[in-house]
């Protein structure tokens, strides 16, 4: 279903159920929170280096701004406006952690270190994560357009396999009680399948 | 208007979706499906408590401590969770869990488990600190209970903090250092922040140089040198307790050691944000901070 240039797809309301029902801990708001910041880091920056978003499409592996293609971006801002969600939720772990420090509320100490995970887990260097798309362009400006897209998408693939794989490994050496990393090899691989397009980030 | 084959699949999706989305909106606030829901969380999610880890995450950033050693941590609390040892099963883990299927209740407050009778891990609960003790719920036989739920009554308490006193199930325990206890666990005016502060530890004023011991047998967990902790040090005994010593002048150990209860440690010193020599020591139980009040000996 779409409202003007948002669209939300069953997956994201699906994803959007499971959340709501497994989360005993109310901790949903604040993932949600961490991911909004996350996306208006990009937004943004995308709007600083002369792009304009034109669709934003919720999907279930997340959130992903498509880009006016009337006003293409170089590589150096794409690697800049993929940074600038990561750089958002760095910032907001930065500041949280000192106002929960100074006194400011317990629940403080969660939101940083969610938004330091939720960083850290998009610099991944996985195509439809911000550090796959860091690493494409990076590799665009090193390699050329043809092996850096080869390239990109070569590492993306590897670095999906090494999560499934170790996935299994854990799920195997633990006697079948650690499945976390395997889901999230999965959701990788998945997410790869489905957003396979540029000028993308979630 | 007649739609097309493509939107017809596409409203179908949706369709399902919104009936699913409703299905666990109304179901998940009665009981009928929450074995099905307990088993499939424990399933995706295993002994993992995210909030936990994270939450842990974020104390960690806030106290200064290094990035990657933390994050190392979290790798371990999220991929690589064990049962009944780790930093973040928080008070509904494994443990829990069992007490609650064992005893068929669901208020924590009468989670008591009995296990094998280890002594010399207990001290008496701390007094004159809002604390005191309330009701053991089932005398065991012979054997002590997991939890003495106290009845504190002081200011809420943050997250991953107890002031339950839990029993450890360590073969010895030592006092790392005897001293006069100069600031208790629980709330307190920040000596130099100002502002009412969560005290996560006891502080011990010892002089400079004071032999730190081993509170238990163990492993070095880390060691890491910090602005607010100075020179610091955690050990891992095992069954998920971990003991933290902070401000030290010198540390006598490398990560990854085995240790042996009693064996020094470290040097006490004043290292990082204090206004005098001490050790700052925290006690962790599952990633939740313990009284230590309960645990060790000081000077009066």
């Amino acid at each position: 279903m779409s409202f003007g240039p948002v669209e939300i797809t069953g997956g994201a309301v699906f994803l959007s159920a499971l959340l709501y029902y497994f989360d005993d801990a109310g901790s949903v708001p604040y993932v949600l929170i961490g991911c909004l910041l996350h996306e208006l880091g990009h937004i943004g920056a995308i709007y600083a280096f002369g792009g304009r978003v034109c669709r934003v499409r919720l999907s279930c592996v997340g959130a992903a701004l498509t880009l006016d293609e009337s006003r293409p971006m170089s590589a150096g801002g794409m690697i800049a406006v993929a940074l600038a969600g990561p750089g958002a939720n760095l910032a907001v772990a930065w500041v949280t952690a000192n106002l929960a420090h100074f006194g400011w509320g317990p629940r403080l100490y969660f939101f940083a270190g969610l938004n330091l995970g939720l960083a850290l887990f998009n610099l991944l260097p996985v195509y439809w994560l911000d550090g796959g798309v860091i690493l494409e362009n990076v590799l665009l400006l090193l390699l050329g357009e043809t092996w850096g897209s080869w390239g990109a998408t070569l590492l993306s693939e590897v670095m999906v396999g090494l999560l499934m794989g170790g996935g299994l490994l854990l799920l195997w050496s633990s006697g079948g009680h650690s499945f976390t990393l395997l889901i999230v090899g999965l959701w990788m691989a998945w997410g790869v399948r489905q957003e396979r397009k540029r000028n993308k980030w979630g | 208007m007649a739609l097309g084959e493509r939107e017809q699949r596409r409203l179908a999706q949706l369709g399902a979706c919104l009936a699913l989305f409703l299905v666990v909106l109304f179901a998940k606030g009665g009981d009928r499906l929450t074995p099905l829901r307990q088993g499939l969380k424990s399933a995706v999610q295993g002994s993992v408590d995210f909030q936990a880890a994270f939450t842990d995450l974020g104390w960690a950033v806030s106290a200064g401590r290094p990035v990657g050693e933390t994050l190392g941590e979290l790798w371990t609390d999220v991929f690589l969770p064990q049962e009944g040892v780790g930093t973040v099963q928080g008070y509904r883990g494994p443990l829990y869990r069992r007490v609650e299927r064992d005893l068929g209740q669901t208020q924590s407050t009468l989670a008591v488990f009995t296990a094998p009778q280890v002594g010399g891990d207990l001290q008496d609960p701390m007094v004159d600190s809002g604390v005191k003790k309330m009701t053991e719920i089932i005398e065991p036989q012979q054997e002590e209970p997991v939890v003495v739920h106290m009845d504190y009554t002081g200011p809420a308490l943050p997250e991953n903090t107890t002031m339950d006193r839990y029993a450890l199930y360590l073969p010895q325990t030592v006092d790392p250092v005897r001293g006069v206890e100069s600031s208790g666990f629980g709330w307190r005016e920040h000596p130099i922040e100002g502002g009412e502060k969560f005290h996560f530890g006891v502080d011990l004023a010892v002089d400079t140089g004071t032999t730190v011991q081993a509170f238990a047998a163990g492993k070095v967990d880390y060691i890491g040198e910090s602005d607010v902790y100075g020179q610091y040090l955690q050990l891992d005994h095992g069954n998920g307790i971990k003991s933290f010593y902070a401000h030290c002048s010198k540390l006598c150990v490398q990560q990854g050691q085995p240790i042996a209860a009693g064996e020094k440690v470290a040097e006490s010193g004043a290292t990082g944000d204090v206004t005098g020599p001490h050790l700052h020591f925290e006690l962790k139980r599952n990633g939740v901070r313990l009284n230590p009040d309960y645990y060790i000996n000081t000077l009066s």
